[in-house]
């Protein structure tokens, strides 16, 4: 009986989580006219993803925002952990104000910075440019960085890092050879989070974009609409598509995760 | 082999108190030199002082007759043994063990050859394909041995290297490390809370107790001398009696008319049931432990708890009645005020 109780339960909690998901699904499979029916569709077609892939720049889109985010998430993982590892394990002054600056600016609202971004990324020539989103992405991406993955440092012993320097490596090296490889499950967290994060950004895309050259998915989905209807099933098999490369980008680093979990540094 | 020199050395923290007190040693070419003590007495301090992990406040570090304050961890050369081994996790029983002469770029063949040679002398060789999570305690404490001992330094540092092991394989241990150092060349210098393991391995103990250095002898001299109550105390087991000189009747004359701390060991006392013979001292009995070769038993005498041997077919209940004979030519007297050895 309880056993029945727990797994109509957890049945819930996963209609409830992919249910909007799978809603989108099926909205992107259904014939044009019967987009707002509520009744299951009569037949399945690939229309909407022919329309979206040929009849719309959306593959430019893809790679831009794909592009956009694996550079963010690139620069950020290796400034953050290069940052991370000396704040966790070297004597610096004034660790905490760091951190405690880190977790500020990671929690700065993004909003209030538009104006002065736009002027400033205009100003350095970047606009409508990938470049000129990933700068300002990585000004947000870092810090969140550096805050994460000084804790999956400091959970690393003393003794380890220790053990490398009397072992004869220079900082750089017990950081690569030793300290990087344990800190594995913490960079694939870091990363899906952080390519997550400036996958879904819109914000500073809609402000910074201004062609088909450099806009990112979540902004060309945004600008489907036109003035009469909204072409529900082409953003339907729009955000399908866009939710592949996520997908396959947390696919990858799970893995680190996973490799993470079975040498880590803890309790041994 | 090099010899390690400190001389006024102090430390202290940013906050609190200071962690060690005009710290002057020498631990000469080759040797094994034991520093003991209690927790928090700074021995672990003065070995990361040594390593370089940390810097004295002031006073100087030599190796031989270089100064070495300001040499980095690296440029010290020495290899350490940690209290958690600290293995490197994600790397097999092999690569931990070649680690060291990776980073210094030792030739592969090389590498091969001294990794087998000591995986062979310290039993390890067949976990050679190992994790380190896949291997007992025991096994990780011989890898760490293994990692140090691979690069044949002129100095091995050991921080309680043997505290997480179970008695039997301490034992064991203990006696491999001894052998490990008088076939190898290097200087060993060793941490230990454990005074059995100071007494059984090396050739000088640095008793150690606030910071401050309590005594540097030979093994013998410290256990046959020692300095003053804290060291008596701390070195052997069972536990020296500390008592005063009317709880064990000892004549003034003795003592030079003074009443100074008595320290007596428990081997030195012999204890018996039944009526006390002539010259024995009348007590009752507090508690009999049997250790199998013999029996240990307190003696409730004048107030004051007196620890002694008996045989091992003495087994008395607490309260009966029993005697203590004293061997008094192995007495040691304490000053009561200073708590220093009086020589007599």
């Amino acid at each position: 009986m309880r056993r029945l109780g727990l797994t109509l339960a957890v049945v819930l909690v996963v209609l409830f989580c992919t249910g909007p998901f799978l809603w989108q699904l099926l909205t992107s499979l259904r014939p044009e006219n019967e987009l707002t029916s509520l009744d299951f569709p009569s037949s399945l077609t690939l229309e909407s993803y022919r329309s979206v892939l040929t009849g719309r720049p959306f593959a430019r889109s893809v790679l831009n925002s794909f592009l956009v985010a694996s550079a963010t998430t690139a620069t950020s993982l290796f400034f953050g952990a290069t940052a991370a590892f000396a704040l966790a394990k070297l004597e610096i002054r004034g660790q905490r104000f760091f951190l405690g600056m880190a977790l500020l600016a990671s929690m700065f609202p993004g909003v209030a910075v538009v104006s002065p971004l736009y002027l400033t990324v205009r100003a350095l020539g970047l606009r409508d440019h990938l470049l000129g989103l990933v700068l300002p992405y990585t000004t947000f991406a870092l810090p969140m960085a550096v805050w994460i993955l000084s804790g999956f440092f400091r959970a690393i012993p003393d003794e380890i890092y220790r053990a490398a320097i009397i072992d004869g490596c220079s900082p750089f090296q017990a950081f690569r050879k030793i300290m990087l490889p344990l800190a594995a499950p913490g960079l694939g967290t870091t990363a899906i989070l952080l390519f997550i994060s400036s996958w879904n950004e819109f914000l500073y895309a809609l402000a910074l974009t201004s062609s088909a050259r450099s806009r990112t998915v979540p902004v060309a989905i945004g600008l489907f609409s036109g003035d009469h209807k909204e072409p529900w099933g082409e953003i339907a098999a729009a955000s399908v598509v866009a939710m592949l490369p996520v997908i396959l980008v947390a696919l990858v680093f799970q893995r680190w995760i996973a490799a993470g979990l079975t040498t880590s540094a803890g309790k041994q | 082999m090099i010899s390690v020199r400190l001389a006024r050395i102090e430390k202290s923290f940013t906050r609190g108190a200071p962690v060690l007190q005009d710290i002057n040693l020498e631990v000469p070419a080759g040797a094994f030199v034991t520093l003991v003590g209690p927790s928090g007495c700074g021995k672990s301090t003065i070995l990361n002082l040594v390593a370089g992990f940390e810097r004295p406040t002031s006073g100087e570090i030599f190796f031989d007759d270089e100064i070495v304050n300001d040499r980095s961890p690296k440029d010290r050369g020495a290899a350490m043994v940690f209290q958690s081994y600290a293995l490197y996790p994600h790397l097999d029983v092999y690569r931990n063990i070649a680690f060291p002469l990776e980073v210094a770029n030792v030739g592969r063949a090389e590498i091969d050859a001294r990794v087998r040679e000591i995986a062979a002398r310290l039993e390890i060789d067949r976990f050679l394909a190992r994790r380190p999570r896949d291997l007992s305690g025991g096994q990780r404490q011989r890898v760490a041995l293994g990692r140090a001992l691979v690069r044949r330094t002129k100095l091995c540092l050991f921080d309680e290297p043997l505290s997480n092991l179970d008695p039997s394989l301490r034992e064991h241990m203990r006696a491999e490390l001894k052998r490990l150092h008088e076939e190898g060349d290097s200087t060993y210098l060793y941490v230990t809370h454990d005074q059995i393991e100071a007494l059984t391995m090396s050739d000088q103990i640095v008793v150690l107790e606030g910071g401050v250095v309590q005594q540097i002898a030979p093994p013998r001299e410290v256990y046959e001398r020692p300095a003053n109550t804290f060291v008596a105390g701390f070195i052997g087991s069972p536990r020296i009696n500390l008592v005063r000189p009317a709880t064990l009747r000892i004549p003034p004359e003795l003592t030079g008319g003074r009443a100074p701390i008595v320290g007596i060991r428990p081997e030195d006392i012999a204890i018996g049931g039944g009526p006390p013979p002539e010259g024995t001292i009348p007590g009752r009995v507090y508690v009999a432990e049997s250790m199998g070769a013999e029996t240990l038993v307190t003696l409730e005498i004048a107030g004051e708890r007196v620890t002694g041997r008996a045989p091992a077919d003495f087994l008395p209940r607490s309260g009966e009645v029993g005697w203590a004979r004293l061997n008094l030519a192995r007495a040691h007297f304490f000053d009561p005020l200073t708590t220093k050895r009086i020589e007599r």
